[in-house]
Parts: C-alpha cells; structure tokens; sequence
C-alpha cells in the first residue's frame, strides 16, 4: 500500500456506503490531485470477493458426532428421547439427574451469572411444581445444568402424542376427544398460573415458559423447568414473559380438544387475558382456572358471558 | 473515525508464555478430538474456547484478559494452521492429530485458496496495516462473530463490519498481486 493505510480505509469505508454512482465525485473531492491515491481506493472498491471468501469453515463434519460420556459428577446413561440436546446421568450415588446442554457462547461470564443467580435462587425457594437445577458446568459446546429428574414428558411430547391421539406414545392427559380433557387441561394450566405465581411472589420471573420447558409427571401434574435459562440467551426475563408462555401452553392444549365447548371458549378468554395484561395477577388466573377445571362459572364480564345463551340452552 | 490503539506486540512463535500456553493446549484439544474424546463439536471458536477455559482451570489466578486472550488465540490458530501446512510441506513428523489438521487445513483452504500464499500476503499487511490482520484473525481464523470480533478488539460493531468490509477487499487484492 503506497499510501497511508489509515486513510485509504477511511475513504474506502466512507465511499464504500454511497451509492455506485456518487462515488466518483466522493473519491475526486476527497483525494484532490492525488490520482494514485484515488486509484487504489477505487480498486479496492471494485474487487467484489465471492460470499465465501474468509467465511470460517465449518469444521464439525470433520468428526462423527460422539455423545459426552460424563458431565461433571455425573455419568451420562443415555439421551432423552425427543431433546438432541440433553442427557439422563447419574452420580457416584445414584441421583439420576437430566442434563441440558446450552450452546451459547462459552465466555459470556455475565449471562452465566445471571443464570446462576436466578437458577440457584429458585432452587432455594423450594417453589412448588418447579424442577430446581443442581448443579452446572461449562463445555466448549456451551453450558451444561443439571435439574432433577422428573418422570414423565415435556409438554411438546405430550401435544405431539395427543395429536396422534396415543399411537406414537403415552398421554399423560386425558385423551383430547374425551370429556375429560378440558378440565384437565385447566387443572394443568392452573398449577402453572399457581407455580408461576409463587416464584413473582418471591421476586423471580421464569422468563422462558415453552412447550419445552413445562413437563407432565406420571400423574398429569405440572412441572416447571428452567429457571434462569432466559438469562442465557440475553432475554429479560419479565413477568409479563412468563404470562405470556402460560397463555401460549392454554391455547396449545385448548387447541387440541376435538370438541367445541363452553369450557373451550373460556379457557381461550384466560389466555387472552394473560396475553394482554403487561402485569397479570397471575393469582387470580390461577383461581379463575380452578374455577373452570371444577365446572364453576367464571366471574361476569368474562368470554364465558358471550357464550351465556349456548351455555344456558345446555 | 475511531482507531485501535495498538496493543502490546503479541510475542513471537514460541516466546510469549500465553502464546506458547495457548499453543499447545490448542494442540491437546485437537489431538483429543482426533482421538475421538473431549468436546462433541468442532469449530474454531469451540477450540478457542475450550482452550480458554482449560487454560483458566489451570491457573485462576490472576485470569487471563478475555480480549487479549482472543487476540492471542486467533493468532496462534492462524499459526497452527500455517505451521501444519509447511510441516507436511518438509514432510515433518507432524504429531497423531496430523489427519485432523490436514482436514481442518482443506476446509480453510476451500475458503480462501492456498494458506501459505495467504500467511504471505497477511505478513505485507501486517506492516502498514495490523487491524486488518487482526480483524482477519479473530474472524477467519478463530471463528468469531463479527460482534465477538468488535469486543475482542473493542471497538463498535459497525466499525467491525465497515473493518471486515476493507480487511477482506484488502486480503483479495494482495492475493492477486
């Protein structure tokens, strides 16, 4: 480079944002009578390297795939079915714990305190109907946590069997073409709302509710994983968040009874509400949802009053 | 317009104790992914960062300066990857990880043509023009998001992109002469 290196980026950068055609005039102005100084820029400016160029490589097919054998104390015993990114392990002792392997960037120490920070505080709250982590560690491949492990599904295996009603696994909920499966689906969403309400009570917001993160036990209960994921991929976790993933999980579940009803209507009124609401009393949800899983009129005012006449000739 | 301020010169192959650190435990990680061990996934920001966090464990105290550690890192994989070439060049004995390298070496120069040409024309950069190779380093060579890039060399990320923009127009245009 004949000329000073700072200024040709300076002119290459500065015309390299101007349309093609006030580029002439830009590079004359700003490089006078120094022709070779507006020649190099402009040659610059014209080699269009391809897409490619100095793209990294992916490197990962480079190797087969092989999965961890251990993460921290625990010895991995095998995948969980239906999540590519977590494993079933053990400890010296027995305790099975589910692990969950995080990619994000490995030196993002501030998005793995705050992860700490939110995860071990709701471990601590002994919140009701939540899955606490355990312990954590980090890999090349990001952040693995370890959380108890609870038997039973996550809510997006339990959507994906009850869309195939039972053929491709378990249901944990009633089937969805039986008259028992909106109440459930009340009962469920309750102990959600209940959950989600006793972590804001303590000053925790979960931040990341998903098909992914609620799971089913064995008994079609509740159980809430990942609190402080959302600190990991740079989301507040607000209250308003976590109400809204509750109103996703009502109409996720609403959407699958193959029977329109009353009770259907309602639950999609709730959620509409949860959705809408920028500080939801996620209490009274939850009360208004027992109320509807126990066959109670809501209170007046509600969707449930457009459906009054249908409800009445029932 | 906004300028790097020069950084300590990064030591010389071989003479910088976290260059030198940095170096072999680069080797180590690949020679345990080669062996089939260690870490699922391989890219080149992965071996950077397992190999910080290695190097970490191994001292805590005081930790290393994360954006001088990935200044220094992405120099020594550009180093790795140009020493691996010339060894099998002079047919050295080149360690169990040299299948490894030699992929790893393809897989780069499918992206940018012949690496010994490239260290050459990084090398008549260099000397007039250190932020380009490092940028040029830290993204190619490392693997870094152009925003990992602009923290690294703490500068905006608009900077970083309008950067990358010259550093590659700069790159190809050595390349042809």
């Amino acid at each position: 480079m004949k000329h000073a290196p700072h200024r040709v980026r300076d002119l290459f950068v500065a015309a390299a944002e101007l349309p093609d055609a006030e580029r002439s005039d830009f590079l004359c102005r700003e490089c006078g009578s120094d022709a070779a100084l507006q020649s190099e820029v402009r040659e610059l400016l014209d080699l269009a390297p391809t897409d490619e160029f100095l793209e990294p490589p992916e490197l990962d097919p480079l190797l087969p795939r092989r999965p961890p054998t251990r993460f921290g104390p625990y010895v991995v015993s095998g995948r969980c079915a239906g999540d590519d990114d977590a494993w079933l392990a053990a400890d010296a002792r027995g305790r099975r714990v589910r692990v969950e392997v995080h990619a994000i960037p490995a030196l993002e120490d501030d998005a793995v305190t705050q992860f700490v920070q939110r995860a071990y505080a709701a471990a601590a709250a002994r919140l009701p109907r939540t899955i606490p982590a355990v312990e954590h560690g980090r890999t090349a491949a990001g952040l693995w946590i370890a959380m108890e492990d609870v038997e039973g599904q996550s809510l997006r295996t339990e959507l994906e069997h009850q869309r195939n009603d039972g053929t491709g696994g378990p249901c944990l909920l009633p089937p969805r073409a039986s008259a028992e499966f909106l109440p459930a689906v009340a009962r469920f969403t309750q102990e959600l709302a209940t959950a989600l309400g006793r972590a804001h009570a303590q000053g925790l917001a979960h931040g990341r509710v998903d098909v992914d993160r609620v799971r089913i036990d064995t008994c079609g209960g509740v159980r809430l994983a990942g609190f402080g994921i959302a600190a990991l991929h740079s989301e507040l976790a607000l209250p308003a968040h976590d109400a809204s993933g509750l109103a996703d999980v009502i109409d996720a579940l609403r959407g699958l009874a193959t029977t329109r009803s009353a009770l259907a209507g309602s639950l999609a009124d709730v959620a509409d509400r949860a959705r809408r609401t920028p500080t939801p009393p996620l209490p009274d949800l939850a009360r208004e949802l027992g109320d509807l899983a126990a066959g109670r009129m809501p209170p007046a005012g509600g969707f449930w009053q457009k459906l009054k006449k249908p409800f009445r000739r029932r | 317009m906004e300028h790097v301020e020069e950084p300590p010169r990064p030591p010389t192959l071989g003479a910088g104790a976290l260059f030198t650190a940095v170096y072999d435990e680069l080797r180590q990680i690949a020679g345990r992914l080669a062996r089939g061990s260690g870490s699922a996934t391989l890219r080149a920001t992965a071996l950077v960062h397992e190999a910080y966090l290695a190097l970490c464990n191994q001292k805590p105290e005081p930790r290393y300066e994360r954006q001088h550690f990935l200044r220094t890192a992405a120099r020594v994989m550009r180093h790795l990857l140009i020493d691996h070439k010339r060894g099998r060049r002079r047919e050295q004995s080149i360690g169990t990880d040299a299948e490894l390298f030699d992929a790893i070496v393809a897989r780069y120069e499918a992206q940018v043509g012949d690496l010994e040409e490239v260290e050459a024309a990084l090398e008549r950069i260099g000397r007039d023009d250190p932020d380009s190779v490092r940028l040029i380093e830290l993204r190619f060579f490392a693997g870094l998001t152009l925003p990992e890039c602009a923290s690294a060399m703490e500068i905006s990320e608009s900077t970083a992109g309008r950067w990358w923009r010259f550093a590659r127009a700069r790159l190809a245009k050595e390349l042809q002469e």
